[in-house]
């Protein structure tokens, strides 16, 4: 389907067992799927999503498993356009481990990438993170916030098509005629918005 | 299950692409139905209109939903020359929907009369066209690909629209013959933009020179050399010193045509028994055209 | 976070460098259980791409984390020899204290004004470079390119072709003419050189050509006897075959061939170069490991490891000690004990960060630049890379010389930079480029270094960058050596697009969460049988996406 305007990356970082892959398979594939093994086989997944009359492809990419012992690399943080970075609800220490994940995030990626912080599994009983707590750590930060569950399809594509709109409303800010937009991803016939000035917290 | 690869095979793969283009097909179809099916004289159908936008992206080249669309566009130009106030807004507004449409359009198929040929006609129509704007289409699409025709011609067409100066085209045009110069296209184009004088034909002929020697067996650049050869205002020296660099082309490729035929032009009017010889190396040389070489030598001897 | 490893794999890779990386994703994707780890917290070892602060930080050698080997039994790995030697850096111009305006300027990201860079400013932009050990060029039809199309790992870094190549000639730098445009549109050649040359050109390209009688003779004699001029012989012999006055024919002209045959798939130029270095190429594979399965840790305090009957058994790290069948290890890190070669040959390395290009142009360039041997010097391979190429910031040029040592780095190439370049700031020379930073090192060739017969046969090693400007040569060591590992096994089959993978659910029954062999089995064999048409289709998608990508990336100002 070669119909689509623009494409994005879209990087996911956190701990291990928060829930990364299962957010992008309930908003890629619809699906939950059970079962606590680590993510094999999985680069990223694509999904394309009508913003506006634009048809924009969002390419979501997985840590693979690289998180668990720190190793993410450095190539997975070029070229993304958006980050989410997501700790458990009901995981004191994927909380704790933020900031850690924030002074990766500010070695590797632009500083120019649009930031997003989920709180996942809200459909457990057993919260350790008031809702509150994430949302100032985020806004201290200077990232969007959301709570979401995999599990339950909460939020899940609330949060990728509010990346998707954000992103698009950059592009269409850089005020170039469509066709001479000269900067391309891999994709062919897509527009990179990595020069885009600074994005706030999304509305 | 959590993190089992599995591949589909060949066969399912090629079942799912049955499945949608059956889809893609009956979707076609029956857009098409609807369009038609609506199309009057004075009035057109809003959701007709929509749809026949979606055709179009799938098939650039249906015609008849062009024409379609211009009978809507005409309906709404009448429109906008009704309404004092805000007709020409919304008319323009339209319009710039309209030429969305034909960009959306040429990615699939940058080739296709249809879609050039419609955005050209409604930016004729448009009360504050930018021409400026189609120009850096154009080159954009002539980067992608410099033998689309299309694109030259359109160049041509907003050439005359705008006020770009000879210069400007010139450098152009070397540019693109810098890039590949295998390419009737470009230098025909060259050819359109002035009329060779005493200044510039040499360094037109030096310019073919080049790509002559970088590749003769590139005919369009022979072609090329051939038009400026006609020029009258090349001196005679200058066709003798050529002659001469053609005999060490010769040398390095005595089987090219193209090289001898060369010569046979710069001694048209000159040596009539070289001439003659000349010509029957090209009878073995390039037996396809034997008849017209032969005709040559029938001349020739016709002026013994 | 764990910290716990699995006490068991079925291989252990210890460095980050190409050649491992290549092997621990060749491994990962036929199904072993690979845990690759690296001492250092980056990437690539002797193949990474550095910051400008961590590249002046940096201390190239190894780390000591063992106790007394003796008592703990562990061999610990690292060797003094195959370290970098003669580092050597500067700033060039005098650190003066620069105005607040400047410095503002500077957190602004706006350029200061010509002649104000000081060492302050230059490290405030430190994260914008960077800056490879070891630059590589890719051959756009050479095996590394193919193998990254073929395995799909093409998708993981992005590229820029190589815009012009320049070669010193009559004490300037020319325009190499290597492509029918670049010999169409050159000025210095006579139209019958063109000729001559295109004619040269065509021929060497083809394959089906065998030079006779040249057995015994050099490629410069063969060019003589072809009656090409002295500008023409100079270009091919220098420029197209980077070759020197001895080189025989044959290789000479294999050389001339692999130049040719990769024009115009990509660009004007044979060479592709990755985007944001090319230390993005060793992570690339180790990604690829990742998402097939291979387990990564950086930052490790490695111990050692032990051997027991002449096999390798396990790794030790800070607080555990890990099994596995196989080894494989970069030669920084075997122990000096299993080198048989004493004496080495040296790379001699330089980088330099410049203020403008070596040739001044409208666009920016991204060039490769040949220095033939002069006066008893080798030949220097320059390659001088601007932003575009998101190695250096703004305004700035990032340059690489590379060349086979003779005496010392700073010796073997003070020819070059006393013709290419101002050495001081305050020489405002207006057409060189001024100096601004350097960076000398010693770089040992590991490619063909003997290794003693005692090295247990279960342990593999992949040696560092070799003087080639491309990975071809590291490519096939890889081949060999999973070849040696895995016998029957397929290297690198075509990984799945994401569209392809039905991940287990649909209308399977969930069994265990652990992937086992079996599965891979499966997987493989369902892949090899659709490999065949699936591989051309792909190939020519991802050839016609990494071009469009390279046209745009020219394009983008």
């Amino acid at each position: 389907m070669d119909d689509y305007k623009f494409l994005f990356k879209v990087v996911l970082v956190g701990n291990a067992g928060v829930g990364k892959t299962c957010l992008v398979r309930r908003f890629t594939q619809g699906l939950f799927p059970p079962g606590q093994g680590a993510t094999i086989g999985v680069d990223f997944m694509i999904k394309t999503v009508e913003v506006g009359n634009e048809k924009v492809k969002l390419q979501i990419w997985d840590t693979a498993g690289q998180e668990r012992f720190r190793s993410i690399t450095q190539s997975y943080y070029r070229s993304a356009h958006a980050l989410i970075l997501v700790y458990d609800i009901s995981s004191q220490p994927t909380f704790d481990c933020l900031p850690d994940w924030l002074r990766e995030i500010e070695e590797y990626a632009s500083n120019k990438v649009l930031r997003i912080l989920v709180g996942n599994k809200i459909d457990r009983e057993d919260r350790e993170i008031p809702a509150d707590v994430g949302e100032e750590f985020a806004e201290r930060h200077n990232m969007y916030y959301l709570e979401t569950s995999a599990k339950e399809s909460d939020n899940v594509e609330k949060l990728f098509m509010q990346i998707a709109e954000d992103l698009m409303k950059q592009a269409r800010t850089r005020d170039l005629p469509r066709y001479d937009s000269n900067n391309q991803t891999l994709d062919g016939k897509t527009s990179t918005i990595s020069d885009s000035s600074c994005c706030s917290r999304l509305q | 299950m959590h993190g089992r690869l599995k591949v589909r095979t060949t066969e399912e793969q090629k079942a799912i692409k049955l499945k949608e283009q059956q889809k893609k097909l009956d979707a076609y179809k029956h857009a098409m139905e609807r369009v038609l099916s609506t199309r009057k004289k004075d009035s057109y159908d809003p959701k007709s209109l929509q749809i026949s936008s979606g055709i179009l992206q799938a098939n650039p080249d249906v015609y008849t939903i062009w024409n379609y669309r211009k009978e809507v566009i005409l309906m709404k130009v009448k429109e906008s020359n009704d309404d004092e106030l805000e007709g020409e807004e919304k008319l323009i507004d339209f319009l710039e929907d309209e030429i969305k449409l034909t960009e959306q359009c040429l990615p699939s198929n940058p080739k296709s009369y249809g879609t050039w040929h419609h955005r050209y006609w409604v930016l004729l129509h448009h009360p504050k066209p930018n021409w400026n704007n189609e120009f850096s289409l154009c080159t954009k699409y002539l980067s992608k690909d410099d033998r689309n025709f299309h694109c030259w011609d359109y160049r041509r067409l907003l050439v005359n629209k705008i006020g770009i100066t000879l210069d400007h085209e010139l450098r152009f045009s070397t540019e693109r013959l810098n890039n590949n110069f295998s390419n009737y296209s470009s230098w025909h184009y060259r050819s359109t933009l002035r009329k060779l004088d005493s200044d510039c034909v040499n360094h037109e002929l030096e310019l073919v020179k080049s790509a002559v020697f970088t590749d003769p067996i590139d005919s369009s650049a022979w072609f090329y050399l051939r038009w400026v050869l006609s020029n009258p205002t090349i001196k005679k020296d200058t066709k003798l010193e050529l002659l001469e660099a053609f005999e060490q082309l010769e040398e390095l490729e005595p089987d090219c045509k193209w090289v001898i035929l060369g010569k046979c032009w710069l001694l048209e009017q000159g040596d009539l028994k070289t001439r003659l010889e000349t010509y029957k190396k090209l009878v073995v040389l390039d037996p396809l055209r034997k008849g017209m070489y032969m005709d040559f030598i029938r001349q020739a001897q016709k002026e013994i | 976070m764990d910290y716990e490893f699995p006490k068991e794999f079925d291989l252990i890779v210890v460095g980050t460098g190409v050649v491992e990386s290549i092997l621990s994703a060749a491994a990962s994707r036929v199904g072993k259980r690979v845990l690759q780890i690296d001492e250092n917290d980056y990437y690539g070892g002797q193949w990474a791409s550095f910051s400008l602060e961590s590249i002046i930080k940096s201390k190239h050698h190894k780390k000591d984390y063992g106790g007394n080997e003796s008592e703990t039994n562990l061999l610990r790995f690292g060797n003094d020899l195959v370290s970098l030697k003669n580092i050597a850096h500067k700033f060039h111009m005098t650190s003066n204290n620069t105005l607040e305006e400047e410095t503002d300027k500077i957190e602004n990201e706006e350029q200061p004004k010509e002649n104000k860079w000081t060492e302050e400013n230059l490290l405030k932009l430190s994260r914008k470079f960077n800056i490879d050990l070891y630059p590589k060029l890719q051959y756009a039809r050479g095996d590394f390119v193919e193998l990254l199309i073929s395995s799909n790992i093409a998708r993981y870094c992005e590229y820029r072709s190589v815009s012009r190549i320049l070669i010193w000639f009559n004490n300037r730098l020319e325009s190499l003419p290597c492509s029918r445009s670049d010999v169409f549109a050159n000025t210095k050649v006579s139209v019958v050189e063109k000729r001559m040359l295109m004619k040269l050109l065509t021929s060497l390209n083809d394959k089906e050509k065998h030079v006779q009688n040249y057995e015994n003779k050099t490629f410069k004699e063969f060019l003589t006897d072809k009656k090409l001029t002295p500008n023409l012989i100079h270009y091919v012999l220098y420029g197209i075959s980077s070759s020197s006055d001895d080189t025989s024919c044959e290789d000479g002209i294999e050389k001339a061939r692999r130049f040719l045959n990769s024009l115009g798939r990509f660009g004007n130029t044979p060479f592709l170069f990755s985007l944001y270095g090319s230390g993005e190429i060793p992570q690339a594979f180790c990604r690829l490991s990742a998402v097939f399965g291979g387990t990564f840790a950086l930052g490790q305090q490695i111990q050692g490891f032990s051997i027991s009957d002449d096999k390798f058994k396990s790794v030790t790290l800070q607080s555990q000690t890990v099994e596995a069948e196989k080894l494989v290890l970069n030669i920084e890190n075997l122990p000096a004990r299993f080198i048989k070669s004493d004496k080495l040959e040296y790379i001699s390395r330089c980088i330099l960060i410049t203020d403008r290009s070596v040739l001044d142009s409208e666009k920016e360039h991204l060039s490769l630049i040949f220095y033939p041997p002069t006066d008893g010097k080798s030949f220097t391979t320059v390659i001088e890379m601007g932003f575009l190429t998101g190695t250096c910031p703004n305004n700035l040029y990032l340059v690489h010389l590379i060349a086979k040592q003779n005496t010392s780095p700073q010796e073997d190439f003070q020819h070059v930079i006393d013709k290419l370049f101002a050495s001081h700031v305050e020489e405002t020379s207006q057409e060189k480029p001024s100096i601004l930073w350097s960076y000398y090192f010693s770089m040992p060739e590991t490619n063909d270094i003997i290794l003693s017969d005692d090295l247990p046969n279960n342990i593999f090693v992949c040696p560092g960058p070799e003087i080639d400007l491309d990975y071809d040569t590291s490519v096939d060591k890889a081949k060999l050596l999973f070849e040696k590992m895995y016998p029957d096994l397929e290297f690198l089959p075509r990984a799945p697009d994401p569209e392809e993978i039905i991940i287990g659910d649909d209308n399977e029954e969930e069994e265990s969460t652990d992937i086992n062999e079996e599965d891979h089995d499966k997987v493989i064999n369902v892949e090899q049988e659709d490999k065949e048409n699936v591989i051309s289709a792909e190939q020519e998608d991802k050839v016609n996406v990494i071009s469009a990508e390279q046209e745009d990336k020219v394009d983008q100002q």
